[in-house]
């Protein structure tokens, strides 16, 4: 044996009663991972396959909690006020960034959670019914700038980045849309694909199998590369609409003052869940892109992506109101 | 078209008859139906935390047992509003009005029968129709846009004044309560909350389940326990535990009209099998001989909703299995089911997964006769509830709704709605105001009011579009006609009566 190695068992021996007490007997009853959704919803879709996973691993049952409502803000509240000992996870997304510029009476997130982990990125999708002699964006802001107010976009909820893009893309080209709001993507791509709406802009998650099967035609997405699900759809950017660039994510927060260790320790476990081919797999049919990554990554990407949505809202004028 | 129907349905056959897929589809049914029973607590919970279970199952296993889950709860949810005057389930809401009455007659047992022959008969019905229409339903689906949407919504709203019982004018100020009900929450075309007075859980409206249990649930049982013991229970004799041929006779054609209604109504996505029932009891009551008598105990007003909201139990499945859209809450979370299993509904399902798309539609017969077995035999003991002496039973009803409404969304709070509706409940029985106008202006006045404006935007303001697409013109025409008969025809009587009056005094 080393001595190089002696030191570092004698370190590991000193430093052990520090994360002992915490960690050791972690996790020794069920987590529980709340989500702001319907049973079905994407965020619940999501925390089932993570947490069937997760419990493998961890020997913990994993249990999937709705509370939905209030925009996010019943099941902030519940985790916010959790004991903070990573039993209990708020599984979220960008929009609890957006939610806090339309909804300021609301727990503040930067304060009262602590990011463990990054789950997945999504593109968002601008798509048009494939009957319409659309092949791609020019086209399609070609034929809006010419009759404004003609083209008509459905977007899943006020507050949804579909409906932000859709501003957005307004803004940069000039184009005036009709922008139909729908309670979710279902009845949206119900009304496109019935000939009733001409585009849509919504997570590629529920589209995928509408723009696969051929009813609609995918014409930009939002990332910054081409995503994986649909090699052939140029970027927004590639299109020239640089400020049309981002990427929607779900991740995982834990009530804020939660352990150092324990954090770690679920977001190593997550990572592991997101290196699972079989996990991936079943990720990727949702169109979740696994993303994972340190729990610092989440934070930077977290208060980044608030920023940006911040100034979107603002530039745009977007308010909650008749 | 056809052929390939029936081929497949035959491979799909040979998979649902594999004993486990057997077994898995009775697990499922009995799950169903308990849920069903138990007030509150619906498919959606049951299926969401049985999903983890199915993990290990194979993808067409796991669905058999989904669905069973999904459609057994249509027979269960009759159950408690028949003895109890209880709607177990929100399309059973209809049944309560004849099947409770029924059941104060001392024809309890009748009444279950009917339910249950009349939701078998449907239910093979509607999986007849997913098995030779779902091509056919799905354009006629997709046509429904916003304009027919709100012209189905109108012939709702006129319906639902038609099948009050009483007063024309009682019934359409309940029916204008329940609309304003509806408004409470956020609003999807601006994002703003109304009516929510700063309680975030009243932010997303609220819950159908909730105002229908307070209501009726904890209403009645208010109202029963200012009456003295022995005229509130239902009558001593429980009679003949199964429906005579003569309950069969009169309510075949009911069925059957019934179950047309009501997979007619299912496929069309945002409506589902309340939808169905209130359609259903409406059009049985127009067309009986005896109008008047319903809401007093008659057959058919059990079996037309029974067999129309199982009917549109299995014919929900059509825009999913066949477009990938789901139709609602418990459709979303079979789409999930069918992801996580590595399957994306739509299209191709039935394609390039053949076995599973006809092993789940066969699996609908297995389960459907299963189904009226278990609750045919189970008539006996749902009945025996009625003995159960009220100290026990009250309280008793009062903590199972309690646990479903909590079940709903992990929220207290909705406890607390139910418990003011209850109060509200009482009111309305004291004032003999019948609450299922209220309920149906609950459900449709929000999705009336959605889909106007976007129908109105879409149209860029043009109200023509609701004349210019012909199924809304078409389905506005019926409602102008229900109301012009039921407006027109009694003042005609009125005018001939007098015109006669005054011959005879001449």
């Amino acid at each position: 044996m080393t001595r190089l190695s002696k030191v570092l068992i004698l370190a590991a021996a000193m430093l052990a009663p520090l994360a002992g007490p915490v960690l050791a007997q972690f996790p020794e009853k069920p987590i529980t991972i709340v989500v702001s959704a319907q049973p079905g919803g994407s965020p619940d879709i999501l925390a089932r396959i993570i947490g069937q996973h997760l419990s493998a691993r961890v020997g913990q049952p994993v249990v999937v909690e709705n509370r939905s409502g209030g925009a996010g803000a019943i099941a902030n509240e519940h985790v916010a006020r959790s004991p903070a000992d990573g039993y209990t996870l708020l599984g979220t997304a960008d929009s609890l960034g957006i939610n806090r510029t339309f909804f300021p009476d609301q727990v503040d997130p930067f304060t009262s959670f602590t990011p463990v982990i990054q789950a997945m990125s999504s593109p968002q999708v601008l798509a048009v019914r494939s009957d319409l002699d659309i092949p791609d964006l020019q086209a399609f802001l070609d034929r809006a700038l010419a009759a404004p107010g003609a083209t008509t976009v459905a977007v899943p909820g006020v507050t949804t980045t579909g409906n932000l893009g859709s501003l957005m893309l307004e803004n940069q080209s000039g184009a005036d849309f009709t922008i139909a709001v729908y309670p979710s993507a279902s009845p949206a791509l119900n009304d496109v694909i019935g000939g009733h709406v001409e585009a849509i802009f919504v997570t590629l998650g529920p589209a995928l199998p509408h723009i696969q099967s051929g009813a609609l035609r995918a014409i930009a997405v939002t990332t910054p590369d081409r995503t994986p699900s649909l090699p052939d759809v140029p970027t927004f950017g590639e299109a020239g609409y640089d400020g049309m660039t981002f990427t929607s994510w779900q991740g995982y927060f834990a009530p804020a003052g939660t352990p150092k260790e324990i954090v770690d320790y679920l977001n190593a476990e997550i990572n592991a869940v997101l290196e699972t081919p079989e996990a991936r797999e079943q990720l990727l049919l949702n169109a979740f892109d696994p993303a994972g990554g340190s729990a610092e990554d989440l934070g930077v990407l977290f208060r980044e992506g608030t920023a940006f949505w911040e100034r979107i809202i603002k530039e745009n004028n977007v308010q909650l109101q008749n | 078209m056809w052929e390939t129907s029936l081929s497949g349905l035959a491979g799909g056959l040979l998979v649902a008859f594999e004993p486990l897929n057997i077994l898995t589809c009775f697990i499922g049914v009995i799950l169903g139906t308990l849920v069903g029973v138990l007030p509150g607590v619906g498919p959606v919970v049951t299926i969401s935390l049985l999903l983890p279970i199915t993990f290990g199952m194979a993808p067409v296993t796991a669905l058999i047992m989904l669905a069973g889950i999904y459609y057994g709860a249509q027979y269960g949810g009759s159950t408690t509003a028949i003895l109890l005057k209880l709607p177990g389930e929100t399309a059973a809401v209809m049944t309560t009005l004849d099947g409770n009455q029924m059941a104060k007659k001392g024809r309890a047992g009748a009444a279950l029968g009917i339910a249950a022959t009349s939701s078998f008969a449907a239910g093979i019905i509607g999986t007849l129709a997913v098995v030779l229409f779902s091509p056919a339903l799905v354009a006629v689906a997709l046509s429904f846009g916003p304009a027919e949407n709100v012209a189905l919504m109108v012939l709702g709203l006129v319906a639902a004044v038609m099948v009050a019982q009483g007063s024309p004018l009682k019934a359409l100020a309940m029916l204008v309560a329940g609309i304003v009900l509806g408004t409470v929450g956020t609003d999807i075309s601006t994002g703003v909350a109304r009516y929510h007075f700063g309680i975030t859980e009243l932010r997303d409206g609220i819950n159908f389940v909730v105002v229908a249990m307070g209501i009726y649930g904890f209403g009645e049982i208010i109202a029963n326990l200012e009456r003295p013991p022995e005229t509130s229970k239902v009558t001593g004799t429980i009679g003949s535990v199964y429906p005579t041929r003569d309950d069969f006779r009169q309510s075949w054609a009911a069925t059957l009209r019934g179950s047309f209604i009501g997979a007619s109504v299912g496929f069309l996505p945002g409506l589902g099998a309340s939808a169905g029932a209130f359609a259903a009891y409406t059009a049985e009551k127009k067309l009986s001989s005896y109008p008047e008598k319903f809401g007093t105990g008659v057959v058919e007003g059990v079996a037309a909703p029974e067999a129309a909201n199982n009917a549109a139990a299995q014919t929900n499945f059509i825009p999913l299995l066949t477009l990938g859209l789901p139709s609602g809450a418990v459709m979303a979370l079979m789409a999930g089911a069918m992801m996580i299993h590595g399957i994306v509904p739509g299209p191709a399902v039935m394609t390039q997964r053949p076995e599973l798309f006809w092993g789940l539609i066969a699996s609908m017969f297995v389960g459907n006769a299963l189904l009226l077995f278990l609750n045919l035999n189970l008539v006996r003991v749902w009945v025996r509830v009625l003995a159960i002496p009220y100290p026990i039973l009250f309280p008793t009803i009062l903590l199972l709704c309690a646990i479903g409404i909590y079940s709903l969304n992990n929220s207290a709070f909705d406890i607390l709605i139910a418990a003011v509706f209850g109060l509200v409940g009482y009111v309305f029985i004291k004032l003999k105001l019948e609450p299922a106008p209220l309920l149906m202006g609950f459900v449709l006045g929000p999705m009336l009011e959605e889909n106007l404006r976007r129908a109105m935007l879409l149209a860029q303001g043009d109200a023509s579009v609701f004349l210019r697409h012909p199924i809304s013109a078409g389905l506005l025409a019926v409602a102008a006609i229900i109301v012009a008969l039921s407006v027109g025809l009694p003042l005609l009587a009125k005018h001939r009566r007098r015109a006669a009056l005054s011959t005879l005094v001449d």
